[in-house]
């Protein structure tokens, strides 16, 4: 998929960023408003992100893993079970072989690693759209 | 309690935490990192007064401890977000800024752990502990290994506590500022 077709695919969808810093969240925000996405929820932890979810039914879903009070693998989980065709992309510092595998398995659609660079970020979420 | 082989290079060597830490200043911060001399301290006192400690979890448990000035971290903060000036940043905006920076460094640098020891680890949510004369304790804790970097914004100090103690656990903190993130 090249730039164009990327950007094209992100236009106008709508997503949630759950992260449990501000700072994480402005820069996820930030990569995607440029993309021309509309962010409608962000969120502190699980327990937000499965509220929310709920209430807004968001295209993409950007979720942490390492959070307070319900970690992103668990948010994942329940989403899933709400909404099986739910596209969430996991979006962590903690890239071992177990979280990633662990994470597919409850199916994300991909797995990126913390820092990341905003195009590959992009890539990775409009190549969510296309599976 | 015999500590394990595996446990004890892991803290002798340290580059699973100095590596990523010096990348990440480069590429989040965009300053270079001269690191000093790896050495043990024998308790868990930081040196500075900005504390961020990201908790270890699993066979082995343990904490990565970043401390640094309070000047260190806003300027650090002002680079990670594209050179917003330094007197329109809060306490917050810093404290999440270096929250995210050493959230990401325990987090690589566990992948680096646990690629060499065959040991399966996960990290707790960032606690930030702000104020002069605080004072960091752990339970289960037999000293830390530390390494100084040194940039051209001053000082960071890095140490990293692990321990096959049941009972590990953080202990006592005094400070002007706790705040767990989220």
């Amino acid at each position: 998929m090249d730039n164009e077709e990327m950007m094209a695919s992100l236009a106008n969808k709508t997503v949630m960023i759950v992260d449990d810093t501000s700072f994480m969240r402005n820069i996820i925000k930030r990569a995607f408003e440029k993309a021309g996405c509309q962010v409608v929820a962000e969120c502190e932890n699980g327990h937000e992100a499965v509220a929310m979810y709920q209430a807004h039914r968001p295209d993409l879903v950007a979720m942490d893993i390492v959070m307070p009070q319900m970690d992103g693998l668990e948010a994942l989980s329940q989403i899933k079970a709400m909404d099986p065709d739910a596209r969430i992309v996991v979006v962590s510092s903690l890239g071992t072989e177990d979280k990633v595998e662990t994470a597919l398995g409850l199916g994300a659609k991909s797995f990126i690693l913390k820092p990341f660079k905003a195009p590959e970020l992009l890539s990775v979420f409009a190549e969510a759209l296309a599976v | 309690m015999e500590t394990p082989k595996g446990l004890t290079a892991a803290l002798e060597h340290g580059e699973s935490f100095v590596r990523p830490a010096i990348d990440l200043l480069k590429t989040m911060v965009g300053v270079e990192a001269h690191p000093g001399a790896i050495h043990t301290r024998h308790n868990t006192q930081p040196t500075y007064d900005l504390i961020v400690v990201v908790g270890i979890t699993g066979p082995w448990k343990g904490a990565l401890i970043m401390s640094l000035n309070q000047r260190v971290a806003q300027e650090m903060t002002s680079r990670m977000m594209n050179g917003m000036p330094t007197e329109e940043l809060g306490l917050n905006d810093i404290s999440d800024a270096m929250a995210e920076f050493t959230n990401i460094v325990a987090g690589n640098s566990l992948v680096e752990l646990m690629q060499s020891y065959s040991v399966s680890l996960s990290i707790s949510p960032p606690i930030i502990i702000s104020g002069e004369n605080s004072e960091l304790r752990f339970a289960g804790a037999q000293g830390m290994r530390v390494v100084p970097l040194d940039t051209d914004l001053g000082s960071i100090e890095l140490g990293l506590t692990l321990s096959t103690h049941e009972e590990f656990r953080l202990e006592r903190i005094e400070a002007s500022g706790t705040k767990a993130m989220g």
